[in-house]
């Protein structure tokens, strides 16, 4: 909904049917969007010749160990009674309603509410069942505003995994978080562009969670190290300060669901949480069944498909930095010159481990004091240099609400959270 | 394949017979074959059909929209009938909302009707063993060519009745350097090709990744910050080139009232020799489209021409919300045209500066700030390209950037579904640590 204007009132259902055919050290794939016996019996044995084709041309090869055997049907469904989709578009033109009566300084508003769910069925040969349902929920609040000499923009992101009537039960603290993109709003309009160079900085959760987020992708995906001649291993080496610890949730973290709950993988291995630093130690990669054979490995319940058109790849569910033990306040005061970085635009890694986020909300901060907003600017740097330089970790742990992690043209959805953090990274600015 | 036809036309019968809804039906079959080299060789061959679908329909000035993935015969599904109806009740009213007019049948296509599955594997297979034998320092992360044919359907209640057919090869590259202890940062290109007559390398520029992974092995930081000059080069050029069919001139930002370009139709908006176009139907363009998503055979459509701006990009119902010129466009196959200066030139032109190949920031903020890091670069000094660099940030602004243009090469890439030269501007901002 765009200024009040209704742009798109979708229902999107994508379903389909996939198989995978291993021959060797070779896959053959093949899927359809046809669910009819004669379709599906007709792709399992397209996946079959595909495997057979590739693998008549490689020559003989070694086969794969044996998957585990899972029977689970794991479904997230609310206990609520379902809502139409006319009270849900009444739901986004209250919010709508209220921006305009309570934000008079706007001067543009966009909202975006998508409802997903995921439902799957995997079946292997070894015997496997297993049935997952996810649901979750996302509102994204953009508004914008004019004062004559500069325009800004700001927004946030809304929501949780669990159907709409469990995550946007009551407007109270929606209103509450939109209440504070509006005041961040008003001082982005008058905010300066960050003075570029490397900073002392703290990043608030959702920024501290995707640097975790990007940590992990690429460079501790198993996959990562096939290509390479020598195999270097990361594994034992100091990649962050003590306090770093660096976890890969499956599907509960702290006792609470995560924004991407993985029950079981697109391989049918049962998603465990994977340390990935501990202590500022690199402990261990992302494994699919193939990386877990070749590199002598376990497989972690990392292999997922984002959608029936895909083959499983390696990727992450909910990557946390794990908490410390400062405040907040604590932290900013102990900061002379430097920057608040509160909300994050995308982020971007590479295999040296080398970063870049989008920041859409930040603040300089003078003598232990939160000042002036900062304008759209970046950051960026080395990953185990900023974990290395950290120094201080807030004592709560909040999750960004939702996201989706870009492999090429994939969309997987993934949770990434932590504490605040004070460390040092580079400031793109003027 | 089946007759998608057919299952659009019955969509359009029923939902406009039973809901007495006005209706566009949307039908796309594909069917795609891809071989991928992983790092451990050819790895893997895939197979997939596939059907999708999108239905618009309006009724009482209402909209809903249905897209759907599993259209396999030609008696429509009740449920998804209901869902329709649901949406259609659940919708706001805005006299803006509409299906396409008429529009004289048509059938247009493009491309090979079938895969060479021999000459996918064979030019696949070289591409594997020249990157090997020519560049001995490169690990190919991942290098597929896939054939796709989509047949697409677009019939609506207004008796239109169009059919596009397309076949292509995409071609996706990726690759790192790697050389006693030193790893690259990792380079990928892609290329959409009507046919295999050339060997892959040739094409696009994926000899010139695989050039610039081996260079990047030298890389190296620069000192401090500085506004110096920057080439983008073609690689790069389309992630700032988005910007104005997808953000500044595309109807989100025009009905939300945040486009810098509010207004400024046939006013000065970039330096005289930059010109922007979409040419989705250009023969050049082996991944282009004939038909857009709002129900129109589609055109091509100059954004800029010589620093002016002619068209924004705005769908049916944007036009009709703004008051605006429809453009028959769905964005995307972008053009800027070439200039009249060789590369080698603008490099000479340089006193400080990059040559941007690669571009890392996210998307820029409505008023077109941009900041990022450039992974894939190089330091320019007195006309010369000195060395690689690393842990490189730029900062800038887009619609400054294109009053800013100095110059623009003669050379060009052809992507197959965009094509870009060599662009130097003036004053951007450059840091590192």
């Amino acid at each position: 909904m765009v200024n009040g204007n209704l742009l798109t009132n979708e229902t999107k259902i994508i379903s389909g049917f996939a198989a995978r055919v291993r021959r060797g050290r070779v896959w053959g794939f093949a899927a359809a969007s046809d669910p009819t016996h004669e379709s599906v019996t007709a792709t399992i044995s397209q996946a079959a010749a595909n495997a057979e084709c590739l693998g008549s041309l490689q020559g003989p090869m070694s086969s794969m160990p044996s998957s585990e055997v899972h029977t689970a049907r794991q479904y997230l469904a609310t206990k609520k009674a379902r809502k139409s989709i006319k009270e849900i578009l009444e739901f986004v033109a209250e919010v709508d309603s209220h921006c305009l009566r309570s934000y008079p300084k706007i001067s543009g508003r966009r909202l975006w509410l998508n409802c997903f769910e995921w439902e799957k069925s995997f079946i292997s040969s070894s015997g496997s069942v297993i049935d997952t349902m996810i649901p979750a929920t996302r509102l994204i609040v953009f508004l914008s505003a004019s004062n004559g000499s500069a325009n800004a923009n700001a927004h946030v992101i809304l929501g949780n995994s669990g159907h709409f009537e469990d995550v946007f039960e009551h407007l109270g603290p929606l209103y509450e978080r939109i209440d504070t993109l509006y005041e961040h709003l008003m001082r982005k309009l008058e905010g300066v562009v960050p003075d570029a160079g490397e900073k002392e900085c703290i990043l608030g959760p959702e920024l501290t969670g995707l640097l975790a987020h990007e940590t992990i992708m690429p460079p501790a995906k198993a996959s990562s190290l096939l290509g390479r001649n020598p195999l270097v291993s990361m594994v034992g080496r100091v990649v962050g300060s003590p306090v770093v610890s660096l976890v890969d949730f499956a599907h509960t973290a702290f006792g609470q669901l995560c924004p991407a709950p993985v029950f079981f993988d697109d391989e049918g291995v049962r998603a465990r949480d994977l340390t990935i630093i501990e202590n500022g130690v690199f402990r261990g990669y992302m494994h699919d069944r193939e990386s877990a054979d070749i590199l002598g490995g376990s497989p972690s319940g990392h292999a997922r498909a984002a959608s029936f058109m895909y083959e499983p790849v390696i990727c992450c569910r909910n990557a946390a930095i794990l908490p410390g033990s400062s405040t907040l306040e604590e932290m900013i005061a102990s900061v002379d010159n430097g920057y608040y970085f509160t909300q994050i635009g995308d982020g971007y890694s590479d295999m040296n481990s080398n970063f870049m986020a989008g920041i859409v909300a930040g603040y300089e901060i003078k003598n232990g004091r939160i000042g002036r907003a900062v304008r759209h600017t970046s950051i960026s740097g080395n990953l185990h240099d900023v974990w290395k330089s950290v120094t201080m970790l807030s004592d709560r742990l909040s999750w960004l609400s939702g996201g989706f992690c870009g492999l090429g043209p994939l969309l997987m959805p993934m949770g990434l959270g932590g504490p605040a953090s004070k460390c040092r990274v580079l400031v793109g600015g003027k | 394949m089946k007759d998608i036809g057919c299952i659009a036309h019955a969509y359009v019968d029923a939902i406009s017979g039973d809901l007495g809804a006005s209706v566009q039906c949307m039908f796309t079959e594909s069917e795609t074959h891809e071989m991928v080299v992983g790092p451990i060789g050819i790895s893997s061959l895939r197979t997939t059909r596939a059907c999708r679908g999108s239905i618009v329909a309006v009724r009482d000035a209402k909209r809903g929209t249905l897209s759907v993935s599993s259209l396999y015969n030609c008696a429509p599904d009740p449920m998804l009938l209901r869902k329709l109806d649901d949406a259609l009740g659940a919708s706001s009213v805005d006299e803006a909302y509409d299906v396409a007019p008429y529009q004289v049948s048509n059938s247009l296509g493009s491309g090979p009707s079938s895969p060479d599955m021999t000459g996918m594997f064979d030019r696949l297979k070289e591409l594997d063993s020249s990157i090997r034998q020519l560049y001995p320092a490169i690990a190919i992360l991942e290098a597929s060519i896939k054939f796709v044919r989509e047949a697409t359907s677009l019939v609506n209640s207004n008796a239109v009745d169009l059919l596009s057919v397309t076949g292509k090869y995409e071609i996706n590259l990726a690759v790192i350097a790697q050389c006693e202890g030193r790893i690259s940062t990792p380079f990928d290109s892609h290329v959409i090709l009507r046919d295999l007559s050339l060997p892959l390398l040739e094409c696009g520029s994926l000899r010139q990744i695989c050039e610039r992974a081996v260079h990047h092995l030298d890389a190296r930081r620069i000192k401090g910050s500085f506004t110096g000059d920057v080439i983008f080069s073609p690689d790069v050029l389309g992630a700032f080139m988005k910007y104005f069919p997808v953000c500044a001139l595309g109807d989100r930002m025009l009905l939300a009232g945040t486009s810098v370009y509010k207004g400024k139709l046939d006013s000065r908006i970039a330096v005289e020799h930059f010109s922007l176009s979409s040419i989705p139907l250009s023969p050049s363009i082996s991944g282009g489209y004939f038909l857009t998503n709002d129900g129109f055979i589609a055109e091509n459509s100059t954004l800029i021409e010589n620093g002016f701006l002619r068209n924004y990009s705005l769908s049916q119902y944007g036009a009709r919300k703004t008051g605006l010129r429809h453009v028959r466009n769905n964005g995307g196959c972008l053009c800027v045209s070439p200039g009249n200066v060789p590369s080698s030139q603008l490099i000479e032109s340089i006193d400080r500066g990059l040559l941007v190949n690669g571009f890392a920031g996210g998307y820029p903020s409505d008023s077109g700030d941009f900041s990022g890091t450039v992974p894939d670069a190089l330091y320019i000094e007195k006309g010369v390209v000195r060395f690689p660099v690393k842990e490189t940030m730029i900062t800038g602004n887009i619609p400054k950037m294109v009053m800013a243009i100095s110059g623009i090469s003669r050379e060009y890439v052809n992507f197959g579904n965009a094509v870009y030269p060599w662009m130097a501007v003036k004053d951007i901002f450059v840091s590192s640590k």
